[in-house]
């Protein structure tokens, strides 16, 4: 009986240990936020959530550098806590957090699990992504009241949600959201005689699903850098390991800038107008020989 | 000139006083010279009571000016060689204005004289120093000539006097095409 009894004890405990285990490992995982919520781009916020979701992607709050205390004494928990997950197909970020337990072996060393690496992204999850298209549209114009003109086009924009970016003489560079760019293009082109136009819409869901992909992946070696740190044995490894922290951190806000840049790029469209005064507008127009031809026109009539 | 009257009076008999045939002289030189003068002009234009006709045409057949500096002309052109029609001058134009000079068209239309004559007037907008500007060309064209009624100036002007020009166009008159 008493045997019973202790035996029982014991398996009480054991049985409170790994519910121990359970709830601290499940919090570690909680602390922890999806990608989407990493202060990356706005408006293609559809996309990057899926992206999240497909890859298993977990950034949280650690996309800016934050210091951690320096030597061994850094707590097991907070090394945890910025453990990377199981990247795998189908693995949940609880069960990425199980795998990582295992990645640090032992003092001073840390072995990367294999099954902790980023996967590389396929067709498959490119497909999924809208494409991310820049406009940009210069027209130009011969117009009548010139200054009316600049004007309308500036209201125009504001009212259409969007902003004027530069004004000068008789050009204006506005920007409007990319759903109203066609409807202001048509309305402008009302404006006067059309001398050239040029719409350009230029794809970039490439160089931005490639920069999220390094992002990802200097997100997930800083983690590690991060835990190494925490790992140092003396300062001039933690020196060493801050050093390529410091060079990963740039280059991860650098990253982070181009994929907000692109992002808003893509979300404003951009439209320029030249409106034209007493120039010629088209080279290497054929000239018709009748001299009287360009004599036409207010400069002759009105030279009293 | 001298043997004309001594002829025309030998047929009649009868001896005219010095006074007559020195009138009847007059008479006959200012027909001929009426005659040469209507010769050169193949056109007619007036202008309306705020214009005044200037003497230098500067490169046009005619020229009026109001004192405010609004203006209109007229360009006399022979088409005997090229024998262009309405539709390509017009054209010529409309391209030469907008394309190399810049001019935005804001009207096109077909007008008729009051002694019939048909052609096309094209309106066009200009910002010149600032100021908006008018510019109306009124096309008419026949087998030998092509005559252009230019008007211009600022756009307040040519508001004010929109129906002088009107007036003028209308008026025109084609004394030989």
């Amino acid at each position: 009986m008493l045997r019973e009894g202790t035996g029982s004890r014991g398996l009480e405990k054991m049985w409170g240990a790994l519910l121990f285990l359970i709830v601290a490992t499940g919090c570690g995982g909680s602390a922890r936020h999806s990608f989407a919520e990493a202060s990356v781009p706005e408006p293609d916020m559809e996309a990057e959530e899926s992206f999240g979701e497909q890859n298993g992607m977990l950034v949280g709050e650690n996309s800016s550098f934050d210091p951690v205390p320096m030597g061994r004494g850094a707590p097991m928990a907070q090394a945890r806590a910025k453990t990377a997950p199981n990247l795998s197909p189908g693995g949940d970020a609880d069960e990425g957090v199980a795998a990582g337990e295992g990645t640090v072996a032992g003092e001073g060393t840390v072995n990367v699990n294999d099954r902790a690496r980023p996967e590389p992204v396929t067709d498959e999850t490119k497909g999924n992504r809208k494409p991310l298209l820049i406009y940009q549209a210069q027209l130009g114009l011969a117009v009548f009241r010139v200054t009316e003109n600049l004007d309308s086009i500036e209201k125009r924009a504001d009212a259409l949600g969007g902003y004027m970016l530069k004004r000068g003489g008789a050009n204006i560079t506005v920007r409007v959201p990319v759903a109203k760019f066609q409807a202001l293009v048509a309305e402008i082109l009302e404006m006067g005689e059309v001398h050239h136009r040029n719409i350009t819409a230029q794809d970039v869901t490439a160089e931005f699903t490639d920069i999220q992909i390094r992002l990802k992946n200097a997100l997930f070696v800083r983690e590690r850098l991060v835990v190494l740190l925490a790992r140092a044995n003396n300062v001039e490894e933690a020196l060493a390991v801050e050093a390529q922290l410091g060079r990963l951190s740039e280059e991860i806000e650098r990253m982070k800038g181009r994929l907000k840049l692109l992002s808003e790029l893509s979300a404003y469209s951009t439209i320029t107008v030249q409106f034209s005064e007493r120039t010629s507008q088209i080279d290497g127009r054929v000239e018709l020989p009748f001299s009287w031809l360009s004599e036409m026109g207010l400069r002759n009539l009105l030279a009293l | 000139m001298k043997k004309f009257t001594r002829c025309l009076f030998k047929t009649t008999k009868v001896r005219p006083s010095r006074a007559l045939r020195a009138s009847l002289r007059l008479l006959f030189l200012s027909s001929a010279l009426i005659s040469l003068t209507a010769c050169g002009a193949r056109f007619k234009m007036w202008a309306a009571d705020d214009f005044v006709v200037l003497d230098e045409h500067s490169g046009y057949d005619y020229r009026a000016t109001t004192p405010e500096g609004l203006v209109i002309a007229v360009r006399d052109i022979d088409n005997e060689r090229s024998h262009g029609e309405l539709p390509f001058w017009t054209k010529a134009i409309e391209d030469e204005l907008r394309l190399d000079q810049g001019y935005a068209l804001l009207d096109t239309k077909s007008i008729t004289t009051r002694q019939g004559h048909t052609g096309t007037q094209l309106r066009f907008g200009l910002d010149r120093e600032g100021e908006a500007h008018i510019y109306i060309v009124s096309i008419f064209v026949t087998k030998k000539r092509v005559f252009l009624i230019e008007a211009g100036g600022t756009e307040a002007q040519m508001k004010r006097h929109h129906a002088q020009i009107e007036w003028s166009v209308n008026e025109f008159v084609i004394r030989r095409g």
